[in-house]
């Protein structure tokens, strides 16, 4: 390995510390005003250790053992998502955990692994098929299937993370324009029509692009009249759901139309941010989050907790953090020489980067409410475990990157 | 694919990565810096908190609408722990204003939740005099504020056995049921604790404005608010006045009296007796009252209707009466001579009448209650035959009330036999105890009410209930109970029943009966005496009656411990209840009559007293 390459998974391994750090910080401030004391700490350190040994062991078996077994590890994750629908037990809602003893698991952490496994395999191992229709169905399915027993359980949160990590691996791997057009113009449609200036812009923009790079003109008319069938369809299908179906999806999209739940959540989460100013108000000090005004600070809303200690310079080292982790990941996907690795490494950096913007842009109200933990700093077992282990992946490419 | 298209794929992952990266940034240093000082006000002044809006606990009524437990407002006081744990001064005392030990709220409350700034429950229900003290010493208590919460409140302290009580959940209910918190409510015994789903309510939330300390404000604006769902309310078949008569019937007595409405099941009466005061599990209760109610040797908590076997002594006969000439094994003219014993093998039984009753038939066995008679009908029926007849009436098993740990009671079978005593460990001389509900055989109160409905009914057995509808208060709908609408009839032969309801007239109305005390043309009851002997002291009581025979409405069962004899200590209770829900039911223009002269005469007393004033 040469000197550079050590050197920059140094900083990729730095910034994961560095994220672990803030959320002990974190989880040890939330614990300090409950009644339960040092609960959330100590569980999270626990987490922790066990997740770093997780990690050790992936790095240590080739990463060919993975590409070998990815399909089968992906049955196993489908079935164990089957399972949890028909025992699981069933938290705030969704029927997702198993319960262990007084341990709680979420198989979709999991399942979240195990796709980005079968998928970088089924990319990797037909390279010159990537402009064919049959490769993007197979991959499609392969995503679908456990993005649908997560949307019965129903966690949104978890499932919105398989487009994502679809669209990011079809993209790296190189597929056609054609492909990733088709995925986006549809949400992009049903996400503009209620607005039809809107609707125009995004429709030229996309057609544009779409002309420039799919070239024939029939898919390119296929293109655009997808885009026009899901715009008028969306605001019909919109009219004929029930009041209080259309009401669950506007406090999703806009929670300040429920002001004792989510928009209660945003602005106190607001107010502990901005309260912090440049320096924040100190360790376990935060009134908004002693107060119990914060509601989740060690869970969802951790990132508001710590930036109302820390203040901005702690909040911008959290996003630094996550930035070097960003570009630090992409160089390992950019350097890796076999498919699989390369693969396997922007997914990882797809699955967790995404996971974490839709977390701070929720926090700071940019976004919905949509419950995804902040990776790496929100406390959690499963989320702990899972992105640990999605490390291990990571890791695992930077140091085989030779390999062909 | 190309480098150069590989290139463009890296930098776009890159751009558009940083972009949203830079937004973020953005976005932070206009909430952080740009904003700051706008938004640490409001921290400071972010005043406003959950509060909980508790839900008042449906009420429970009797019969005809009257209230037997209700809701009273009381005080809770409430402190932040973190506040208060800064101050030992203050804790010293708080403890003192609300009577309580300042180590224990410092070392039970406070110490463990020491860290938070959430609201404790220092001490619910505060008395008025401790409400005055405390008053007086919340300016130097920082963190300490009380909220109105409403308090269980029995008006009359009626069927507290019945209807149970209500008390902090423990950490198992917390766990069990949804919706219940630490510190919340939740019924523990009886119907408080079987309708608690439909008495409790939800919970409701407002957004409440308060100062540093914590302390509620008054605040014009609107504020977020969801209001509580008040429990439903429990429309029971207990009669109130009845139960008045049997509690005061019963006192410096042990014992229960427990009555239905013959027609359809429902309870109208349910006293246990010592009983206790439900109020005290309302608030607070106090280490003399839990001590009373735990240690005192005659089980106040204990409810003796539904939780107390014992021997049902001579009223068990009609079972075995009916048993007998339904199965054919004696002819309605069957009878015997009692010379006052019966030995079989080489045990001899005595009958209760020393000189004996002489020449005995079907009718009189019951009337005159010769054990003789019914010694033979047992060994005649045989162990099969005994058990068929109580299990005819559902004795041996709960009855279903809706109660809470409701006692099976004991109807022995030839497997209770072996399995007690081993295959060959027994002897039919056994059964000549059981045939006089003695030896194994054991029943509750509840169970010989329903049994003695059963009989009023025709044989047909109803199943016992308290609750005849739910109503909710907000959507204004009653829930009736689902009453069947025919019950199947009595697999007893029809004139085994005539000839116990024979028998048991003749216990009141014959001339040698062992109730003739009761007899009364308004009321025209019909009933059965039992003395069930009682290795612990003198002989327990039983009457069980039903009345008017001609046209059944209630029938009672009365036990009374150690009352030596049915006749002299329960048949006068069970009758005052009977004559009570009959005369009310059958005479009202006379009942109405006779209370308001009673109210005139009070008044006519009342009136110089007020002037002497």
């Amino acid at each position: 390995m040469s000197r550079k390459g050590m050197f920059s998974d140094l900083w990729l391994v730095l910034a994961v510390l560095a994220l672990l750090a803030v959320g002990l910080l974190s989880n040890y401030s939330t614990s300090y005003g409950e009644n339960t004391g040092l609960f959330h700490f100590q569980r999270q350190l626990f987490w922790i250790g066990m997740g770093t040994g997780i990690a050790l062991v992936i790095l240590s078996v080739p990463l060919r053992f993975f590409e070998m077994t990815a399909y089968i590890f992906y049955g196993l994750s489908v079935l164990s998502l089957i399972l949890v629908l028909a025992i699981g037990a069933t938290h705030k809602g969704a029927t997702s955990w198993f319960e262990i003893g007084s341990v709680q698991l979420q198989p979709s952490e999991f399942a979240k692994i195990a796709t980005l496994l079968a998928l970088a395999r089924l990319l990797a191992e037909h390279p010159k098929d990537l402009d064919r229709f049959w490769l993007f169905a197979t991959a499609c399915v392969i995503t679908v299937v456990p993005m649908g027993l997560i949307l019965v359980q129903p966690d949104l949160g978890t499932a919105l993370i398989y487009p994502v990590l679809l669209f990011v691996m079809l993209l790296w791997a190189g597929v056609a324009p054609l492909y990733l057009l088709l995925m986006v113009m549809p949400v992009a449609a049903v996400l503009t029509s209620w607005s039809v200036p809107l609707h125009v812009i995004t429709l030229l923009v996309f057609g544009a692009i779409a002309f420039f790079t799919v070239r024939r003109i029939p898919f390119v008319g296929g293109l655009v009249g997808l885009f026009l069938f899901f715009g008028t369809i969306t605001p019909k299908l919109w009219s004929k759901l029930e009041p209080h179906q259309q009401r669950r999806i506007t406090t999703f999209l806009n929670p300040e139309a429920d002001p004792l739940g989510a928009a209660y959540q945003l602005i106190q989460s607001k107010i502990a941010i901005g309260s912090g100013g440049i320096t924040g108000k100190g360790f376990l000090n935060g009134t908004q989050t002693q107060l119990q005004f914060l509601p989740e600070g060690h869970n969802d809303f951790v990132f508001a907790a710590f930036a109302e200690e820390w203040g901005f310079i702690g909040a911008v080292v959290v996003v630094l953090a996550f930035l070097t982790f960003y570009y630090r990941g992409v160089a390992v996907a950019t350097k890796c020489h076999a498919s699989f690795h390369s693969l396997v490494a922007i997914g990882v950096v797809g699955t967790i980067i995404f996971q974490a913007l839709t977390n701070l842009l929720m926090t700071v109200g940019l976004m919905p409410v949509t419950g995804l933990p902040l990776p790496l700093v929100s406390y959690g077992g499963s989320s702990m475990l899972a992105s640990l282990a999605l490390l291990g992946l990571l890791f695992s490419a930077a140091l085989r990157w030779r390999q062909y | 694919m190309s480098d150069r298209n590989e290139l463009l794929r890296e930098w776009s992952f890159y751009v558009v990565g940083s972009l949203i990266f830079l937004l973020l940034i953005y976005r932070l240093a206009d909430l952080q810096i740009v904003r700051r000082t706008e938004y640490q006000s409001k921290s400071e002044e972010n005043r406003i908190r959950f509060v909980e809006i508790p839900a008042p606990r449906g009420i429970i009524r009797d019969r005809n609408g009257a209230l037997l437990v209700s809701n009273r407002p009381s005080y809770t006081c409430y402190g932040v722990p973190r506040d208060l744990w800064k101050d030992s001064i203050a804790v010293e005392k708080l403890g003192s204003a609300l009577a309580g030990d300042p180590a224990e709220i410092r070392d039970k409350i406070l110490r463990p939740n020491r860290t938070t700034y959430r609201p404790q429950r220092m001490r619910r229900d505060l008395p008025q005099t401790v409400l005055a003290r405390f008053e007086e010493m919340r300016d130097q208590i920082p963190g300490t504020y009380l909220e109105i919460e409403p308090k269980r409140f029995h008006p009359d302290k009626l069927a507290p056995h019945a209807i149970g009580y209500v008390a902090e959940a423990s950490e198992e209910e917390v766990e069990k049921y949804e919706g219940i918190e630490q510190g919340d409510l939740i019924g523990k015994r009886g119907l408080e604790k079987i309708y608690d789903t439909e008495l409790r309510g939800k919970k409701g939330n407002r957004l409440s404005v308060v100062d540093v300390h914590g302390q509620e404000v008054e605040f014009g604006g609107s504020l977020g608010r969801i209001e509580a769902i008040p429990g439903k309310e429990l429309w029971t078949t207990l009669d109130r006045e009845a139960q008045i008569l049997a509690e005061s019937l019963l006192v410096d007595k042990i014992g229960a009296i427990v009555a239905m409405d013959t027609r359809t099941g429902g309870v109208v009466c349910f006293a246990s007796s010592p009983s206790y005061d439900p109020d005290w599990f309302a608030g607070s209760i106090s280490t003399d009252q839990w001590k009373y109610l735990m240690e005192n040797s005659d089980k106040p908590m204990l409810n003796r209707v539904t939780q107390t076997m014992y021997p049902p002594g001579s009223t068990i006969k009609p079972a075995m009466l009916i048993e007998g000439l339904t199965s054919g094994v004696i002819s309605p003219s069957w009878s015997v001579s009692c010379p006052g014993s019966f030995t079989y093998g080489n045990r001899t039984f005595k009958c209760w009448k020393k000189g004996g009753h002489g020449h005995i038939d079907c009718i009189q066995s019951l009337g005159q209650s010769c054990d003789v008679f019914y010694y033979k009908l047992g060994l005649q029926l045989g162990a099969d035959g005994i058990y068929r007849a109580l299990k005819r009436f559902h004795l041996g098993q709960p009855t279903g009330v809706d109660q809470t740990s409701e006692a099976a009671g004991i109807a022995p079978s030839k497997l209770y036999y072996d399995k007690r005593y081993g295959p060959n460990g027994w002897s039919t001389g056994f059964l000549v105890s059981v045939s006089i509900g003695q030896g194994e055989m054991l029943a509750t109160p509840m169970q010989m009410c329903a049994f003695t409905a059963a009989i009023a009914s025709d044989g047909v057995w109803k199943e016992p209930y308290l609750v005849e509808g739910i109503f909710d208060p907000s959507t204004r709908v009653l829930e009736k109970r689902a009453i069947p609408d025919s019950l199947p009839p009595s697999d007893a032969w029809p004139q085994a029943i005539e000839m116990a309801q024979l028998g048991m007239r003749e216990v009141v109305w014959g001339a040698a009966g062992t109730a003739r005390s009761q007899k009364n043309d308004s009321t025209r009851i019909a009933g059965k005496t039992g003395t069930a002997q009682n290795a612990h002291g003198d002989d327990h009581g039983w009457f069980i009656g039903y009345g008017p025979y001609d046209d059944p409405r209630y029938s009672v069962c009365c036990l009374v411990e150690f009352g030596k004899s049915g006749s002299g200590a329960a048949a006068p209770l069970a009758g005052a209840v009977l004559k009570n829900l009959i005369i009310r039911e059958l005479y009202p223009e006379a009942v109405k009559k006779k209370e308001e002269e009673q109210e005139e005469r009070a008044d006519s007393l009342a009136l110089p007293e007020v002037a002497a004033r």
